[in-house]
């Protein structure tokens, strides 16, 4: 079974040693049920593991280019 | 005396008035520093938008400033008064970033962009109010609420609340916020003045209390497209200290004020960015169109490549780089205004790989919106959705619901911090009252072409002239 988004936060914040109280986690839930819809469009973006291949530093390094 | 200066309230000259005015004779820095002290004692138990008056210290730069014009030393900026967003650093002058936690912090070394400003001769008349670190929100609880001079009882936007107040207000002519989603742009379209975020690298963000390193921009917030130029003009270029800082070149901002705007194409926004919005925000924002028609443009539809993904991308890096650089005070949570609190608590939950994916497809977005941009000169989308939020409930008025701000007020805004498009804001009517404005983007390092949009705009409406009732009724509206 999977756990729940609370219990998944309170493992989550566990591992990074950082604590939260229970309204502040029902906060974030709520914030992150907010963002999902759009995460979930993001992670289904195709993009290229061959060259080209986009880094991190891509966008501002695109930026900075003369076009 | 004669012209300008003897008819008007000093306070209520653009900084470009202001130098014009200084080498005409007409009056001196001394003069327009008291003027806009006085204005601080008029509206500042109203709105609170100053947290550090430096008045003492202004006034004896001032009148280095007076000798420098009587003596012909006079530098770009000579004697404008100016005030900085308490995110920026100042060198022996505090810088709290609107937060109890830094309330004793004294830097010793100022941050580059006003280092430029006083080598370029400008006054720092004032550190401003923010929202506690650029995101906690409009109520300060260590400095207090900072009210709209449009309506008391609604919210200037934020983060750079002081900032858009203080310039609506006529209390200065010159502000430098910040901008990570819109704290720029989102403080000049609530309070009816202008500004620009400008491309991302092209100011340097050296001694500017991060939020989120790749999406953090400062720039100005005036009262005209030529004072925004102006003072872009002055703080923008390398600066080693910024990693991140542009090389390239600054151009001359203050000629492309001057060309015509006759031939110019721009793009009018379709798409997710402008699915919500109130509808007599909307016929507003139609009639600044039109007004940019009369000024010499052609308006043309275009479909920018926005959707729910790039706000994720742009919420998934801005929650992970806020978590970085904020990692200190996480333990300190309960003691952050309410706004940062709650974005704070929810960024341990974005994934590493999330963040990094959001990096990576940011390119992505910079090359759609670059081919959106083909057989144009500039995008037109609506500064502000809504009118500004009421602060006792901070929920926008789309006219058929009500929704909480941040749903709504970054939409037209964070697009252009993933992208790094430069987004300059002009003030475009009033809708019950309230500013709604008008923003135009460009293509990277291209703000010359926005100021010259900007100007033929001013030069065909007088919304940027008009001033909230505050100021004409002496500080009680």
């Amino acid at each position: 079974m999977t756990p729940s988004i609370p219990v998944l936060y309170e493992l989550s914040l566990a591992d990074q040693e950082l604590e939260l109280s229970a309204e502040r986690i029902a906060e974030a839930g709520a914030a992150h049920a907010r963002l999902r819809p759009g995460l979930e469009e993001l992670r289904r973006l195709e993009l290229s593991f061959l060259e080209p291949v986009l880094e991190p530093a891509s966008a501002l390094q695109w930026l900075e280019a003369d076009r | 005396m004669s012209s300008v200066a003897t008819r008007t309230d000093l306070a209520d000259l653009a900084a470009t008035e202001l130098l014009a005015a200084y080498a005409a004779g007409e009056t001196t820095p001394v003069e327009a520093t008291q003027a806009c002290l006085a204005r601080f004692e008029q509206v500042e138990p109203a709105i609170n938008a100053v947290l550090l008056p430096l008045a003492e210290r202004a006034l004896a730069q001032a009148e280095e400033s007076t000798r420098r014009w009587r003596t012909g030393e006079a530098r770009t900026l000579e004697g404008v008064p100016y005030g900085l967003k308490d995110i920026i650093a100042t060198e022996g002058v505090p810088t709290t970033g609107g937060s109890a936690l830094y309330r004793e912090l004294v830097p010793a070394e100022s941050a580059a962009l006003a280092e430029r400003l006083e080598a370029a001769g400008g006054i720092l008349l004032a550190k401003l109010q923010t929202f506690e670190f650029a995101c906690g929100g409009p109520d300060n609880r260590t400095f207090g609420i900072v009210r709209n001079p449009w309506d008391l009882a609604r919210t200037t936007g934020g983060s750079s609340s002081g900032s858009g107040a203080a310039v609506a207000a006529a209390e200065l002519p010159v502000a430098i916020g910040t901008d990570t989603g819109g704290s720029i742009r989102i403080p000049c379209a609530y309070c009816g003045i202008n500004g620009i975020k400008a491309t991302f690298g092209r100011v340097p963000r050296h001694g500017v209390m991060g939020l989120s390193w790749t999406m953090d921009h400062a720039g100005p917030m005036t009262r005209s497209t030529a004072d925004t130029a102006l003072v872009l003009g002055v703080v923008a270029g390398r600066d080693e200290r910024d990693p991140t800082s542009s090389s390239k070149p600054v151009p001359d901002y203050a000629a492309a004020v001057e060309r015509p705007a006759t031939g110019m194409r721009v793009g009018r926004a379709t798409g997710w960015i402008v699915e919500r919005m109130h509808p007599e925000v909307a016929a507003t924002y139609e009639a600044s169109l039109a007004a940019l028609g009369e000024a010499g443009a052609t308006i043309v539809d275009v479909e920018l490549p926005f959707s729910a993904a790039s706000d994720a991308a742009s919420w998934a890096i801005i929650f992970s780089e806020m978590l970085s650089l904020h990692r200190a005070h996480f333990p300190k949570l309960e003691e952050r205004d309410a706004m940062g609190a709650m974005l704070l608590s929810a960024a341990p939950f974005v994934h590493a790989s999330d963040y990094l994916l959001a990096l990576r497809a940011r390119n992505v977005f910079q090359q759609e919106l670059e081919a959106a941009f083909e057989g144009l000169d500039a995008v037109a989308t609506p500064a502000n959705l809504t009118i500004a939020p009421l602060l006792e409930d901070m929920h926008c008025d789309l006219g058929d619901e009500l929704v909480p701000w941040l749903e709504v007020a970054t939409r037209t805004q964070v697009p252009f911090n993933l992208t790094g498009n430069p987004a300059l804001i002009l003030p475009a009517g009033l809708v019950d009252g309230l500013p709604v404005g008008l923003q135009l983007v460009g293509r990277p390092h291209d703000e010359s072409t926005l100021f010259t949009l900007g100007a033929a705009f001013e030069r065909v409406t007088d919304h940027h002239r008009r001033r909230p009732p505050l100021v004409s009724t002496g500080g009680s509206a």
